[in-house]
């Protein structure tokens, strides 16, 4: 049996609250009598000044508690289910990093809903599911002890996402007679037909939102503090080996950035800025490495050595080293194109080219992404490079700028002017397209690099499986290269994920809100048949009002 | 000014009387039937002369038919001994009605007995036992008998000992005026009205409030004798069980009068003292019509 308006058992209450008012002593009414002998002295001869009275069992109030106690019971509606009613409840749990700092109040919030909502049918069948559209189906089955246990499995530990695809595909799974429910920590807007479980509430959170780290060792990172309140935190270093830094505490005003800045020790790699701990844990550690970036090795060809654009762009790449022959080097900068090398090559000024004349167009090319080449100027054209190539900068029908295919063996950046007839020197988009086909060029080569990285960062490290991220929880961690045979396992990449999404530690929007009673008050109906006495005591429910009253109405009438 | 419980009273006693028809009396010369031979020209008996009879009796007519002088015997008619007893108890002013009414009917008896050639006397009982009070001036309008009533008040009721203090006269018409609300049996109070050949009637005058009080609920009661307070929580049951008592306390008081006798009617006091006597008093014998 179940209710479908749960609620109306409220009216119960009005049993002590009628049970109170009989055992609330009346105010005894003075008369004079002349036939007190008639009237036998009572057994329970009330004293004056006690404010209770021993409960005596009336008419009125048998008829008045059995009014209330109908009463709740018509309200409550109680209904019977079908024995082969089923319904189909879809969770989408929400994984984002916030939810975290409430992963001990989802098992008991989630139980007190589940059972009421395993009660709307006969049978009821549990689909668990993760925001994150990469997770599969956490449970289905028809235990809700075990579909709770794997809504509380999954870490929350990702960034702010959009659940809304999670949120269509449990919508399709539910089919219209189910329920999808999305459970997170905040009163979030829905789409039609997800009903919203919050098991969040406001929180205070000081946490780490940013740091900035330099090849020399120096490190400033921000303190955020998200609470409406002063807070106050303590805050050191903890570095290889366990010991503790000197403690520091920062006086903090209502969501302020506050920094804390410090120096790696001499030959130290990594350490850890710690933050006294709060309801939310993922920011409050910053693991740090002292960043090292991958060695570019760059060839300059001897014609171009002299070149001056040329020698202030190597020196302008960051950890670079000049190799004197092309074949160790990662990027060959040449006026003849290497096709097994990765290169940048100047064509130089072809025999008889004419000024190209026409409007600056820049193909749609991450090279060349949101890069403005207008004002620059070119008054001779090269010759077309061999090879398969397509360009990236167009004046008019003349290619400036082209890229070799991907089909080719390495990487190629043709500029087809001659630099010393052109002003590129002081063209930015033309020296930021440079820099971006030699990071490109970097990143591709199989190389140790340190740096610090955002955690569940997607990472691009050569030499190692495509599509590495970084560890959801802040760590230190290391990518080795694929191993081939007896060889592998190289060190490739030595990093430190901090935790970075400042909306997600923001946890002053955090608040509770369970599952309305009309979420299932309608698959009762269905599921259900209703009380088939309800008619007759409703009549019962008047019939005790009006006896009720007439008991009540009696004495004061006499009067 | 005449009160109007006189005036009640006055009206009533033009259609009732006390029972002076039902028996015969002894006392002075009067004009209800005597117990013996009297004055009045209502013939009784035959005897034969004595020597010392009054000649005035002798009957002619036997003596010219026999020779035999006999005397003629006439009824004797005399004057009922009316003797009124008021209980002073707080109970009888227990409420205005109530009051009123014992006020008429303690007027009407007077009345009655001065209308019907009865001699009649009054007494209140108090505390220090029966106190005389004057018929004359009550019915003058110049005696209210509650000054009486309140100064000398019972508190706890009228009690055997105190009505067998009354000096009834023999043979007397003894009228009680009580609301008999007192817990001694009603034998003990009833046997001095019927001692001493006397013919006894009880008028109990009565109120809907002690009949059916409207208590219910939490009750701090007074008691009107004696002042005394007490706590009581009144439902239907109890309500119940005290109506079943009081029926049978006056139950028990028209039983011991029947056993001696005694006229006894409960006068309510809401009614109209005519209807009361008409439906209540009448049917018992202790009123009868005047005509």
């Amino acid at each position: 049996m179940s209710f479908a308006y749960p609620l109306g058992l409220l009216t119960l209450l009005g049993v002590p609250a009628v049970l109170a008012i009989h055992l609330l002593r009346v105010r005894a009414r003075r008369l004079p009598a002349s036939t007190l002998f008639l009237l036998p002295v009572s057994e329970v001869l009330t004293e004056a000044g006690r404010r209770f009275d021993r409960l005596r069992p009336t008419s009125l109030l048998w008829v008045q508690l059995a009014a209330v106690a109908l009463l709740a019971w018509i309200l409550a509606e109680p209904r019977w289910l079908r024995e082969d009613s089923t319904r189909r409840v879809v969770l989408v749990v929400d994984v984002s990093a916030s939810m975290s700092a409430f992963e001990n109040a989802l098992p008991e919030a989630l139980r007190g809903n589940l059972d009421r909502l395993g009660r709307a049918a006969s049978r009821t069948e549990w689909v668990v599911l993760a925001s994150d559209p990469r997770e599969k189906t956490l449970y289905s089955g028809s235990s809700a002890e075990e579909a709770i246990a794997a809504a509380a499995s999954l870490p929350a530990r990702l960034p702010r996402h959009d659940e809304a695809p999670v949120l269509a595909t449990a919508r399709s799974i539910a089919s219209p007679a189910g329920l999808v429910v999305y459970l997170t920590d905040h009163a979030a807007p829905t789409p039609p037909g997800v009903e919203l479980l919050s098991v969040g509430s406001p929180l205070a959170n000081v946490g780490f939102a940013g740091v900035e780290v330099t090849e020399e060792g120096s490190y400033r990172a921000i303190v955020k503090t998200s609470s409406g309140n002063r807070e106050r935190r303590q805050w050191w270093v903890e570095r290889e080996g366990g010991s503790k830094g000197a403690v520091e505490t920062l006086d903090l005003a209502p969501f302020q950035l506050a920094f804390v800045s410090g120096e790696f020790e001499a030959d130290e790699e990594r350490l850890i800025l710690v933050l006294e701990g709060d309801g939310f844990t993922l920011d409050d550690r910053l693991p740090l490495v002292r960043p090292r970036p991958k060695l570019l090795r760059v060839y300059v060809a001897p014609e171009l050595s002299t070149n001056r654009f040329v020698g202030r762009f190597v020196e302008s790449l960051a950890s670079v080293e000049r190799v004197s022959a092309s074949e160790s080097a990662d990027l060959v900068v040449a006026r003849i194109r290497d096709p097994s090398r990765p290169s940048i090559v100047f064509l130089p000024p072809a025999a008889g080219s004419v000024s190209p004349a026409g409007a600056l167009t820049a193909e749609k090319d991450a090279l060349t992404d949101g890069l403005s080449f207008q004002g620059l100027l070119v008054r001779a054209s090269g010759p077309a490079p061999a090879g398969a190539h397509r360009a990236l900068l167009w004046q008019g029908k003349e290619a400036l700028v082209l890229v070799a295919e991907s089909g080719s063996a390495s990487p190629g950046l043709v500029v087809r002017f001659p630099l010393e007839s052109s002003n590129a020197d002081r063209v930015p988009a033309f020296v930021l397209l440079l820099h971006r086909f030699a990071e490109s060029v970097r990143s591709s080569v199989v190389g140790f690099e340190q740096r610090n990285v955002e955690a569940n960062q997607l990472l691009h490290v050569a030499g190692s499986n495509s599509g590495d991220r970084a560890p959801s929880e802040p760590g230190f961690f290391d990518v080795r290269s694929v191993p081939h045979g007896r060889n592998g396992g190289e060190l490739l990449f030595r990093g430190a994920a901090r935790f970075a999404d400042v909306r997600e530690s923001d946890l002053t929007r955090a608040a509770p809100r369970g599952l309305g009673a009309e979420v299932d008050r309608e698959v009762l109906r269905r599921n259900s048949l209703p009380d088939p006495l309800r008619s007759l005591w409703i009549v019962t429910l008047v019939g005790l009002v009006v006896g009720a009253s007439a008991l009540q109405e009696g004495p004061n009438r006499k009067r | 000014m005449t009160p109007a419980w006189m005036e009640s009273a006055r009206g009533a006693a033009g259609y009732f009387r006390l029972p002076f028809r039902s028996r015969t009396w002894s006392g002075r010369v009067g004009s209800w039937a005597g117990k013996g031979s009297g004055g009045s020209i209502d013939f009784q008996d035959h005897r034969p002369y004595v020597p010392g009879d009054d000649p005035r009796h002798v009957d002619w007519q036997a003596y010219a038919r026999t020779g035999h002088y006999v005397m003629k015997l006439y009824r004797e008619e005399v004057s009922p001994a009316v003797d009124l007893v008021l209980d002073g108890s707080r109970s009888m002013s227990f409420d205005e009605s109530k009051k009123r009414r014992t006020l008429e009917l303690f007027a009407f008896v007077l009345l009655s007995a001065r209308t019907n050639q009865g001699a009649a006397r009054a007494w209140i009982l108090g505390e220090d036992g029966p106190s005389p009070a004057s018929p004359a001036l009550v019915l003058e309008g110049r005696l209210d008998p509650f000054d009486l009533v309140d100064s000398r008040a019972l508190a706890g009721g009228v009690g055997a000992a105190t009505l067998g203090a009354v000096p009834f006269r023999p043979g007397s018409l003894r009228v009680l005026l009580t609301d008999a609300l007192f817990p001694d049996p009603p034998e003990a109070m009833v046997r001095p009205l019927a001692a001493g050949r006397g013919r006894g009637v009880v008028l109990a005058p009565s109120a809907r409030s002690e009949s059916s009080p409207d208590w219910m609920g939490a009750m701090d009661f007074e008691d009107c004798e004696t002042g005394a307070r007490r706590l009581e929580r009144i439902d239907e049951t109890r309500l119940a069980d005290y109506g079943a008592r009081y029926r049978n306390h006056f139950d028990q008081w028209r039983a011991a009068c029947r056993r001696y006798g005694i006229a006894f009617a409960r006068i309510p006091s809401e009614e109209e003292l005519m209807q009361a006597l008409r439906e209540r008093a009448l049917p018992e014998g202790v009123v009868e019509p005047c005509r």
